[in-house]
């Protein structure tokens, strides 16, 4: 199966219009003053799926399987208290419990007006027949009390296609996710029908996939050795997303983030994002405290260093995996708003595309409240290329030989290379 | 169980805060709130006619319509202004009573390949077109190397920037 970048970006806007039903219907049935706060089409491994609704929070809401032109399983769930707010909107007496028959009944009519919404404008676009099941009633805090393992078998074991948006509302502390999770076959049935000869084979895109999440872990294991921090990939997945919405995916508070462009087979922008605490305590692991206790010249120049490690790191892995050769600028740091960091990188890009594939990684600390974002966000044509020239063999070579590990080894963080910068008399790469 | 008349699928709830998204813009008479957070090289402009009180913002990503893709109106500084204004006047608003500010195009990362002065080309192409239209820029914060969040009461006029960097609010 090929997906199409025009296939996935009428896709994607279907998913987006149709949150915003789901959220106008939320709107129109309750004192809410709901919004869409992000639509995602996203590529990620099952058992990813299976973590995010297994985190040990209660949800509840409906599940709706489809059958048809589209089959699979459509998800509403709101969390525990949230789901209480939207009972207690809809019907006098609630108690502690979403469990009553009337509150249970509210729920899932709520939420079966949103999903009728949400899959019949994927029926309109599609003009397609979608048959829907009667809403099941789901509560529970762990990923079997929503999908059953049909479900889960059902879906492309390394990289599924689920369509995730989240709605908030003004002024109040909301949870609702919306997942819809296409089987494979029926979803590459669907990319058949839309998508002509071009576009990047789903396959290759998968073994790209996996090899970044080795890439990704290697970074994890290196940060771990640099900073004597225990750390541990948390997130893998690839999405879909328009270049507009991506500010709404990170956090909108003061962030600290180092920014690369790099080039050559494959072109674009790689962002690390770290909150500030993270920062200091990363600064703290690899040079010492800071005197005075925030992120000076020479703990800016830290991070700087210990993010072009972890870039050199990544994109060697990539490079090596495609046979090619990517090179990056030198690091630019910015200590600001998380949406303002992001949206230089969306200017430079939208120039010549509309919607990004983002490589999206989150590495933590196994046992503290540290992590790091990252986001690698290639140029859309450069993808398509690349991937194209992309052998199968390869990808396997790479993972049973390591590869990248040599060559990220070769970076080692290195505490005087951080003097030298800070100094002014350091250059290791012309920027691009 | 409670009754409730759905209305239309595309009527919207009132509200008094409306975020105005990358690429988004919105004309009001309803004296909202109008927010766009965390303004990097982007520019946001606000337009407000002084007697109706019909104020629009937009959260725009490039200069001109002609330099990207996609049709939507917000994300181009000179059609956001040509369509806000067209929407405004459709409002109530009068033409010569309606005046500009502009906040954002500042420059977060020294990346060459970005460009030099990506946002204070936003910015620049915002007082063109404003310019050419005749509309006055009564106030504006744009440039330097920092993000930039506004909120448009349009029901006062107000115009608050604030920054990550300091707790002082300026006032356009």
């Amino acid at each position: 199966m090929k997906l199409n970048v025009n296939a996935l970006g009428t896709f994607y806007e279907m998913a987006r219009e149709g949150a915003g039903l789901a959220a106008t219907r939320l709107n129109s049935m309750s004192e809410f003053e709901s919004r869409v706060k992000v639509t995602r089409l996203h590529f990620t491994h099952r058992s990813e799926i299976r973590n995010e609704l297994d985190d040990g929070s209660e949800k509840v809401g409906i599940r709706v399987s489809m059958d048809g032109e589209l089959s699979g399983t459509s998800l509403l769930l709101f969390d525990h208290e949230s789901a209480l707010s939207v009972a207690g909107a809809l019907v006098d007496d609630v108690d502690d419990e979403p469990t009553n028959e009337l509150a249970t009944s509210a729920i899932v009519e709520l939420c079966h007006i949103m999903n009728s919404g949400f899959v019949d404008g994927w029926a309109d676009v599609l003009q397609a027949e979608i048959d829907v099941d009667a809403p099941e009633y789901v509560i529970g805090d762990t990923a079997g009390a929503f999908i059953d393992e049909d479900e889960f078998g059902n879906m492309h074991e390394e990289l599924a296609l689920v369509f995730q948006s989240q709605i908030e509302t003004t002024g109040t502390e909301f949870g609702f996710e919306h997942y819809l999770i296409p089987e494979h076959e029926s979803i590459a049935r669907l990319f058949e029908t839309q998508t002509d000869d071009e576009g990047i084979e789903y396959e290759k895109l998968a073994g790209f996939d996996q090899m970044a999440q080795h890439g990704a872990t290697r970074v994890a294991e290196n940060l771990s050795r640099m900073t004597g921090i225990e750390m541990d990939v948390d997130i893998r997945r690839i999405n879909f997303i328009s270049l507009d919405a991506i500010p709404e995916t990170v956090p909108n508070e003061p962030l600290v983030s180092v920014a690369f462009s790099f080039s050559g087979t494959l072109g674009g922008y790689l962002l690390f994002l770290f909150d500030p605490e993270s920062a200091n305590e990363l600064v703290a692991a690899t040079v010492g405290d800071s005197p005075g206790g925030g992120l000076g010249a020479f703990e800016q120049d830290a991070i700087k260093e210990l993010s072009n490690v972890m870039t050199s790191g990544l994109l060697d892995g990539w490079a090596n995996m495609l046979d090619a050769t990517i090179d990056h600028s030198t690091p630019a740091y910015s200590h600001d708003m998380g949406a303002a960091v992001v949206d230089p990188l969306i200017v430079g890009l939208s120039e010549v595309q509309e919607f990004a594939f983002v490589f999206d990684t989150r590495i933590h600390a196994v046992d503290r409240e540290f992590d790091v974002d990252i986001y690698a966000i290639p140029d859309e044509t450069d993808l398509e290329a690349a991937l194209d020239r992309l052998d199968a063999r390869r990808i396997d070579e790479s993972l049973s030989h390591d590869v990248e590990e040599t060559e990220f080894e070769a970076r080692e963080f290195d505490a005087d290379l951080v003097e030298e910068i800070a100094a002014g008399t350091f250059e290791e790469v012309e920027e691009l | 169980m409670k009754t409730f008349d759905f209305g239309t699928d595309e009527e919207e709830a009132t509200r008094e805060e409306r975020l105005v998204g990358v690429s988004g813009y919105h004309v009001t008479s309803e004296g909202e709130t109008l927010i766009a957070y965390g303004l990097g090289a982007c520019v946001a402009i606000a337009l407000w006619d002084t007697d109706s009180k019909v104020g629009a913002l937009a959260h725009t990503l490039l200069p001109r319509q002609e330099s990207g893709l996609g049709a939507s109106s917000g994300k181009y500084v000179d059609a956001a202004i040509q369509t806000m204004l067209r929407e405004m006047v459709e409002e109530g608003a009068g033409y010569s009573s309606i005046e500009a500010r502009l906040v954002g195009g500042a420059d977060i990362f020294e990346l060459k390949a970005l460009g030099k002065g990506v946002g204070k080309k936003n910015a620049s192409v915002a007082r063109e077109e404003l310019a050419r239209l005749d509309v006055p820029i009564v106030a504006e914060s744009t440039g330097g190397e920092h993000g930039r969040t506004v909120e448009f009461d349009t029901a006062t006029g107000r115009l608050e920037v604030t920054t990550a960097h300091s707790d002082d609010v300026e006032v356009l």
